[in-house]
Parts: C-alpha cells; structure tokens; sequence
C-alpha cells in the first residue's frame, strides 16, 4: 500500500512537475511564485488562491524578487531568454496584486526634464529601482522611476544636450556597470580611448593593453528605449558606451563603444550570464 | 687714325650711356609716391633658348610691424632681355593692410634645364609676421621659357604649400613637393617645351603618389594602427597593427585626389595690391590615405587618430 501511494507520488510529480521561485512579503501578505511544467507561471496569496497566472514561452526563464520601496514593496519578475529579456513590477492594491504601469519613453522636452549647461537628465522625483539589463556585452544598471502610490514606472533618467537648431537631442545616459571579463588571450589588444562618450569630440587615443593589464569598468552610457510586449515592459539600450581605466593610469582613461574594442577589454559580445 | 679715335670715342660713349642705363635700378631711386627709398637688384644673367635673360627686382625697406622685422620686400619684378626690354614684369604691395602685420615679398630666378628644353624658374615667396609655423611655407613657382623667339609663362605663378625639388638627372618634370595634411607627396608636373605648357605627369582622378619622409621617432613606445587593405571609402575592419619603438616603418605612398590648375599665364593684373591674380594651385584635399609598412606589413591608413598614434606632423 505504501508502496503504491509512492509511485502515485512519482507520477504526479512527473505530470505536474513545480518550481518555486520564492516567497515574498509584500505590505505584509506572502506571496509564492511558482512554475508548473515550465510553461505557466502562477502567483499564489497566502491562502494559496491564484492572484496572477500566465503561459511562459519554451525556454523563457523566470526569476522573481522583492523591489523594496521607502515603507512599500513591490514583486520584480524578470523574464529571459536567449534574445531578450523583460520585467513586470507588482504592487498590493486593495488587497491583491496588481500589475504597476510601464514606463513610457519621455518627449525630449518633459515639466521636470532639467537641462544645465547644454545637458540634461531628468531626475527621479520618487523611487527609483535598478534593472540589471544585459547589453550584449556587459551588464548596465538601468534606473527605473516608481510611483507606487499612483501605481506607475517611468524612465528613472533620460539625457538632452543641446543640438544647434534642432534644439534637444537625447544622449546616452551615466550608469553603473556590472562585468564578468574573460580571460584575454592574446599579448596585446587595443582599443580606441575616447576622452567623452562620442565620437565627435576629439579622436581617439590608441591604447594598447598588454595581457596581464589591469582594467577598472567604471560606467556605462546608453539611450534607452522603453517597449512593451503584453504586460511586460523591457528596457532596450543603445548607442552604448563604456568608461575604462587601464593599468591605473589617467592617460589610459576613456571611453570605447565598439565590439572590437569591448572584446579587447575582455567583454566580447555574448549571450547573458545569468 | 683720326677716324678711329673718334670710332671708339663713339663707342666709348654708347658703352658709358647703356651701362648707365642698365646700372639705373642698382642705384637708390627715390619715387614719387613712396617715403622710404627703392634700391634695386639684379638677378642674371641667365641664358635661356640661346637668349639672355636678367631678373631686375626693385625694393623697398619691410616696415617693421609688431615683430621689428627688418630687411627689404620686393615691390616690382621685371624680366629684361639683354637690350633691357622688359619680357614680364609684376608688382607687389609694400605694406600689409592689417596694422601691426609685417609682409615682405621675395623673389628669386634659377636656370632650369631639361632633356629637350631650358627655362627661368621664378619662385616669389611671402614672409608674414607675426604667423605661427606651419609643416610647409606656401609659394608660388612660375616656368618661363623661348617660344618662337619670345620669352613667355608656362602657366600662371603655382601656389604650393611646398617646394620644388631638385631632379638628379635633367628632366623634363618637375617635382612639387607638396603637404597633405599629414605628410608629403611628390607631385610631377611635364614640361612641354615646344608649346609652352605644364600639365600634371599623372592622368588620374584621384593618384597614388610618392611620399617624403617623415620623423616618426616622437611616437610612443607602445601604440597601434588601423591599417585598411585598400583605399577604399569604408574601410569596415582595418586591421589594429602594433607599433613600438624599434619598430621599422616605412611611407610607401600616398593616394589623393590633388586637383591641378595652371592659373593663367597671360599675366598679372598689375595691380600691387593684388600680384597673384593669375595664380594657379595645386590642391590636396582633406581626405588623404597613406601607405606605411610597418615591420613589413603593408597598409593604408587614412584617419586621424592613426596619424597621431604614428605622430606623423599636423597642421594647426
């Protein structure tokens, strides 16, 4: 008899096989976010009732965590697969989960965009979150701006420069960065340094990196774009550009944004190390 | 015998009264319309299609300008023959017009002599001071040469931001040296002796030249270079070639779309204030590619930063 209950067990757990990626306190009620069968995503309250479900893509990954705010929290799902990657951000309203808006690209020219001497940013007048976004090469933190009472996410900070007559063009951003270099094989690689995060301002200097160089990734620059795909929301970096300090040395200071040079600094393009 | 002496005293006298004339331009000239006095100087003879030809110059003392420049500028330029008819002649201004700028022309004639022909080769340079320095002094070179008995330009005077170079060999081309904006090129223009005219010895829109060398030993001890396999317009993976100190490098050649133009050898307008009227240029555009071979590897390389990784000069 024993015998028999365990492989209905088996069987069940073969049918119904479950993932659970966490539990999560968010104003004060727990939540558990699970994965049935790999393919469907479910969100349980405490009296295990389905607070939010949906269908996952074969090979989409999943991870789930709390986005703390100042007195409030928030649930941060984060989905990925080998091409892109895109979040939700839930909030407690009323006594359930609910999804929080997407962020929405800002015209050039917003009531709280500042600009000083020819550039600007707009700044987070409430919370900001950080999404850790994969830009092909390395990691850039992406600033996102969260009002959780009225239940909405902006850019968390877009940057204007002056552009003659065409008045603001938008520019990539500071941020911070997060790299895992590979091993560099060769003696030497070179890269083109450029004082600012544009190829218009002066030319490069050529810096060659011998194999046992220290490198410091300082920052990251980037325009990022917001899309929004059902009810989740991606952040979509370009024009990306990251600042070097090489061998400690202030003449190796700058700034590279091309895969030759990215791969010459350790950080050819690749897929996300998750 | 009485009629001999009065023969040579005849001839003594023709000889007194042409020397003069001759020597007129050797002697201070005070004109009318200048305060500071002309002294004149004479360049020659130089014997060109079995005529003689001297360069006459008359000058005046260079106002000194902000500098305290001092000697003289050239304020007329005549070609005489040997009866001291003038062939050519052109004028230039004695003052700049810019306050506290100090201008000074010069001029100088040199026989040039190729396989199948000789001329006069002028060259006429402007010194203007204060200037900041630059890879290469411009210049203007005019070709004169015996057509049908007379004495006549080959083109208009040839701005150059260069020099001319000598030939090892009479030749009948002459070897600009002009700046490409980080290097020099020999450009050959021909001589067409019979009919009096220059024109570039290459027939291309845009040519692959010979190239000078350069100092490179400023470089830094450890740089790279972006080396294309071609001249092309995008050139889209140049090659990161290494670069140190004992490296060997070498400056092949140089590709550019130099655009040639004779002026016009009609002459000068006359005019002092303006005495290149007739120039003619030879012009090299911004976008230049070099060739180098570096520890024996050949490429082009054409940007900026290529040419300051190798510290090849630059214009400010």
């Amino acid at each position: 008899m024993q015998l028999a209950a365990f492989f209905v067990a088996i069987a069940f757990a073969v049918q119904t096989p479950e993932q659970s990626l966490g539990s999560f306190t968010v104003a004060g009620q727990t939540f558990t976010v699970i994965v049935r069968n790999s393919s469907q995503l479910e969100i349980h309250d405490q009296s295990n009732a389905v607070q939010y479900r949906k269908p996952m893509q074969p090979g989409l990954s999943v991870t789930a965590k709390l986005a703390a705010g100042n007195g409030l929290a928030g649930l941060l799902m984060h989905y990925t697969n080998d091409n892109a990657e895109s979040w939700q951000l839930f909030r407690l309203r009323d006594g359930k989960l609910g999804l929080l808006e997407p962020p929405m690209n800002a015209a050039p020219l917003t009531a709280n965009a500042i600009v000083a001497g020819g550039r600007g940013s707009l700044l987070a007048a409430r919370e900001t979150i950080d999404l850790r976004t994969w830009g092909g090469n390395f990691y850039l933190i992406v600033p996102l701006r969260v009002d959780w009472q009225q239940g909405r996410t902006a850019p968390g900070q877009q940057c204007f420069e002056m552009a003659g007559a065409a008045g603001l063009a938008e520019v990539g951003c500071e941020m911070r960065v997060e790299a895992v270099p590979k091993p560099r094989n060769s003696d030497f690689t070179f890269v083109r340094l450029f004082n600012e995060a544009t190829e218009n301002m002066g030319s490069a200097r050529h810096v060659v990196i011998k194999k046992d160089a220290n490198i410091e990734y300082l920052a990251a620059k980037a325009i990022v774009k917001w899309s929004t795909s059902g009810d989740e929301f991606a952040a979509n970096p370009s024009d990306i550009w990251l600042k070097v300090l090489i061998d400690n040395n202030e003449d190796n200071l700058g700034w590279i944004h091309t895969e030759e040079d990215f791969a010459a600094v350790g950080l050819p393009r690749q897929k996300a190390e998750r | 015998m009485k009629r001999l002496v009065v023969l040579i005293a005849i001839a003594a006298a023709i000889a007194f009264f042409w020397e003069s004339g001759r020597n007129k331009v050797q002697t201070p000239i005070a004109t009318e319309s200048a305060k500071t006095e002309s002294t004149g100087r004479r360049l020659g003879p130089f014997v060109i299609g079995g005529s003689e030809y001297r360069v006459v110059l008359e000058e005046k003392p260079r106002l000194p300008g902000s500098t305290q420049e001092t000697g003289n500028t050239v304020v007329k330029m005549e070609i005489q023959d040997s009866m001291g008819n003038v062939a050519y002649e052109r004028t230039f201004p004695v003052q700049t017009e810019l306050e506290g700028f100090s201008d000074a022309w010069s001029v100088t004639a040199t026989v040039l002599a190729g396989r199948t022909g000789t001329g006069l080769m002028i060259n006429y340079a402007l010194d203007s001071e204060p200037s900041a320095p630059t890879p290469e002094n411009d210049s203007w070179w005019q070709l004169f040469g015996v057509i049908d008995g007379k004495l006549k330009a080959f083109s208009g005077p040839i701005s150059v931001q260069g020099d001319l170079l000598p030939n090892d060999s009479a030749s009948d081309v002459l070897r600009f040296k002009v700046w490409a904006h980080h290097y020099r090129i020999m450009f050959p223009v021909s001589v067409n002796w019979a009919e009096g005219k220059l024109a570039p010895a290459m027939r291309c829109d845009s040519c692959e030249y010979d190239v000078l060398p350069e100092d490179l030993s400023d470089r830094d001890d450890l740089t790279f270079v972006r080396l294309c396999p071609t001249v092309q317009g995008e050139c889209a993976n140049p090659q990161r070639t290494l670069v140190n100190k004992d490296s060997v490098i070498e400056l092949v050649a140089g590709h550019a779309a130099v655009q040639w133009n004779e002026g016009s050898a009609s002459g000068p307008s006359g005019d002092p204030n303006h005495p290149m009227t007739n120039e003619g240029t030879i012009a090299v555009p911004e976008q230049v590619w070099l060739k180098v071979r570096i520890d024996g590897k050949e490429g082009w390389l054409h940007e900026e930063e290529d040419f300051t990784a190798l510290r090849l000069p630059f214009e400010q």
